[in-house]
């Protein structure tokens, strides 16, 4: 006796809709494999950087057109994991730089709303997300990128190569990290 | 810091800071990491701190864990919204490229093996992107009439390489070949090849005028029966042919080709001119070569550098010749089952190039399916039918037979039980031929498995079928169900009490119910079977086949004859007396007919028994059902 699914291709035919435009093995199909592969580590680097999950998402898909363009335009990347790491980093640095001139404004425009007496459920939003990165944020920046980078496996030569110093600076920075860090405890 | 100062403890100084976790990390170099780890060993203050870096390590990693994301998070990739976003990115893109960049941006991404990086990071989660190197040739000398051989060769390779076989298609070129004395320009006639070149695997065909086809894979194959046989009708002389033999030379209008006529001329000389729209390629052989050749030309399209005119050019007592191939591009063919047989077929030489794709630099093209009026049906699909009917999956499910384009099978649908899949999975190994079997179960699709549309085009719609199972128990023992009246009225004659009635009033209408869309399931298996070997595709079947797929159907048949004969029995009972007895009408010749009529029966059926709001006329109803059932009973 046959169950009721059978009879319903319905789900089928919208399955076989979105899988019309997939063409397995092409450029597109390896890069969403990839992206499934990396979005665990890159995600979780990124969100330290841009701090809310939804940007951190965007940065990372981002990160992947251009990982798109870069082999569609046929230029050779030649160290994935360095690579969508620098990418990621840069296009968040370039994101915190524009939300940086946006919260000035946003700033301004809470300020405002605290003198109305309005301020409340903004405020505690954004407390909210501080708090989350308490800690980590008694390092700088350059300390808590190596440091993140360096908890993610990645070599100092590849570290380097992301944010954008010397493998020596590396060093520097990690004991330096570390050693703020562990001072806080 | 230097390290060969005497101090402290070790008689070094100690290690600083940046050293200490370069050391932890495995980043120090060799001899330094030697000199550190022998410090470390001796003295107590620095294992102290490097215990302390342990610690903070640790701590760090706990507070950078507890602000990572949610595991649900991570355990959800937004796939489908990063695919949709990807491929409309990708479409954007695509569409503002040049033409040409395009074409070969592709191929040589499929082209080009992807090794660096992946060799460089063993994780495997990362193996899977490809390398691409494009040599982007610029066209600004396109216009100048002196050009580099070496550019000219170049450059019609990746025209070539850019122009492979499309994907489930065959290239055919006729290649005429010619002797002309270059004395007087009196041409003969040699011959025509045809060249067939594969677009899944590396190899291609040459066929000398109809004889037996040959596959040859590039310089592995033996290809010297094929020139012989033109050789054996019109001369060319000995020595020539054995330099073309010991060159594993094919006789074909390529730059492999050309590349492999050039392998030992002796000489450095090549020139290239443009002459009109074609630019002609001449390399020289050393004088006095002991094949006679002189010099072998390739002649390519200026515009696109698609090769065109391969010639030798040779000397000897008895004069001097021009043996001139000339390529004619004919329209690229299907490839059907009978050319992938060809192309893969054991026993050929060159059957193995699967296996070594190397010598032209073919990539492997994708494979597809075809649809069932590209192929001729094989015996081997007859076979897989017959399994499938033996697994009872050839009734209801969403199964479908794929042939592929490199010739094999594909049996790919869903289903929704698992032990059924079994079964089928076994009735299908026991077939004795290689089969690809992917059937999933529904919780797999989700999961993002590809699925095929049917090769026979769009699923057949089932409206009909679909609404025959929507009845529930609950339905049929209802009071508003139109037949309730005369069921009550046999049942409760034949029952001890109200509620043993109405039970058996439930059961009876579940019978007829699955009778009902058993007898449809069979027509509309019926129907798939007639779908997919229609007339066109069993032509050339085996008559074991055509017998095989008789005896499908017959059974098919016989099924929807016992399940109408069953149901019309259930049924006589409760016809209305005063009405004349329903006559059987024409019989169904075809399958779409006899699923028209159990479509009917199934909605008769469904009126019948269930809660409908416009409750028909129960005797009109059933008296039309027992005349669709009696057209069914044979």
């Amino acid at each position: 006796m046959h169950s009721e699914r059978a009879f319903h291709p319905a789900h089928l035919a919208e399955f076989t809709r979105a899988e019309r435009q997939r063409v397995p093995g092409s450029l597109e199909e390896q890069l969403v494999e990839l992206y499934v592969q990396t979005r665990p580590a890159l995600l979780g680097y990124l969100r330290h950087l841009a701090g809310s999950t939804g940007e951190a998402e965007d940065l990372l898909q981002i990160t992947f057109l251009r990982l798109f363009d870069q082999l569609q335009k046929g230029e050779a990347v030649q160290e994935m994991r360095g690579w969508l790491y620098r990418v990621a980093h840069n296009l968040a640095m370039d994101h915190l730089r524009r939300q940086g001139r946006a919260e000035s404004a946003a700033s301004v425009w809470l300020e405002d709303r605290r003198r109305d007496g309005l301020a409340g459920s903004v405020e505690d939003e954004y407390s909210n997300q501080q708090q989350i990165n308490q800690v980590l944020n008694l390092l700088n920046p350059r300390e808590r990128h190596c440091l993140l980078l360096r908890a993610e496996g990645l070599s100092y030569r590849e570290i380097a190569g992301v944010v954008g110093i010397s493998e020596k600076s590396v060093s520097v920075y990690l004991s330096r990290g570390l050693k703020k860090f562990g001072n806080a405890e | 810091m230097k390290w060969n100062q005497p101090t402290g403890a070790g008689g070094f100084r100690h290690p600083d800071d940046e050293q200490l976790v370069s050391f932890f990390d495995g980043e120090l170099d060799p001899a330094m990491r030697v000199e550190v780890s022998a410090h470390v060993t001796s003295c107590w203050q620095c294992r102290a701190r490097l215990k302390e870096m342990e610690t903070k390590i640790q701590a760090f990693l706990e507070a950078r864990r507890k602000s990572l994301p949610s595991p649900e998070v991570l355990a959800e990739p937004p796939v489908e919204q990063f695919r949709e976003r990807l491929l409309r990115h990708s479409a954007e893109q695509r569409s503002q490229m040049p033409l040409l960049l395009r074409a070969w941006g592709s191929v040589r991404r499929a082209w080009q093996p992807s090794a660096t990086w992946i060799a460089q990071h063993q994780r495997p989660a990362l193996a899977v992107v490809v390398i691409v190197v494009v040599l982007v040739a610029t066209f600004t000398d396109l216009f100048n009439n002196t050009l580099a051989a070496e550019t000219v060769l170049l450059r019609a390779r990746d025209y070539e390489i850019a122009h492979q076989p499309r994907s489930g298609e065959v290239a055919i070129s006729a290649v005429h070949l010619e002797r002309i004395d270059r004395r007087t320009q009196a041409k003969s006639d040699l011959g025509t090849f045809e060249v067939a070149h594969d677009s899944a695997t590396a190899a291609f065909l040459l066929d000398a005028q109809g004889s037996m086809p040959q596959v040859v894979s590039g310089p592995q194959a033996e290809t010297r029966p094929a020139l012989l046989r033109l050789a054996a009708t019109q001369a060319i002389a000995a020595p020539v042919l054995e330099y073309l033999a010991e060159r594993r030379w094919t006789p074909e209008v390529s730059v492999p080709a050309f590349r492999r006529l050039l392998e030992s001329r002796g000489s450095e000389q090549s020139s290239a001119r443009r002459d009109g729209d074609s630019i002609e390629v001449r390399y020289e052989f050393s004088s006095g070569h002991r094949s006679t050749i002189t010099e072998a030309r390739l002649r390519v399209d200026a515009a696109g550098y698609a090769a065109r005119q391969l010639s030798i050019l040779t000397a000897d007592a008895a004069g001097q010749w021009e043996y001139r191939l000339t390529r004619q591009e004919q329209p690229p063919q299907l490839r059907t089952q009978q050319w992938a047989t060809l192309f893969a077929a054991p026993g050929l030489p060159g059957a193995r190039v699967h296996a070594s794709t190397s010598a032209l630099n073919l990539p492997p093209a994708r494979i597809t399916p075809l649809s069932y009026a590209q192929v001729p049906a094989s015996e081997r699909e007859v076979a897989v039918a017959g399994a499938l009917h033996q697994a009872d999956a050839c009734l209801g499910e969403e199964i479908h037979i794929f042939p592929m384009s490199d010739g094999s099978l594909l049996v790919q649908g869903l289903m929704d039980r698992r032990e059924q899949r079994d079964n089928t999975r076994r009735r299908l190994a026991a077939v004795g031929f290689p089969l690809s079997v992917e059937i999933y179960l529904p919780s797999e699709v989700k999961r993002g498995q590809r699925l095929y549309d049917s090769p026979d085009g769009p699923t057949i719609p089932l409206e009909a079928a679909t609404a025959t199972t929507v009845a529930t128990l609950a339905d049929f023992s209802s009071e508003q169900m139109p037949l309730h009246e005369k069921l009550t009225a046999y049942f409760s004659s034949r029952s001890t009490s109200e509620d043993d009635a109405s039970k058996k009033i439930a059961a009876f209408s579940n019978d007829v119910v699955s009778i009902s869309r058993q007898t449809l399931l069979h027509a509309w298996a019926l129907q798939r079977l007639d779908r997919a070997f229609n007339p066109t595709r069993v032509r050339s079947l085996p008559a074991a086949s055509l017998q095989e797929l008789e005896r499908l159907r017959a059974d098919h048949r016989r099924w929807i004859g016992i399940l109408s004969r069953q149901e019309a029995e259930l049924l006589a009972p409760f016809l209305d007396p005063a009405q004349p007895p329903p006559a059987a009408g024409p019989n169904p010749s075809d399958s779409a007919s006899l699923v028209r009529l159990a479509e009917q029966q199934g909605m008769l059926i469904r009126a019948l028994f269930t809660v409908s709001s416009a409750a028909p006329d129960a005797d009109a109803s059933l008296h039309r059902l027992m005349t669709t059932l009696r057209q069914m009973e044979r």
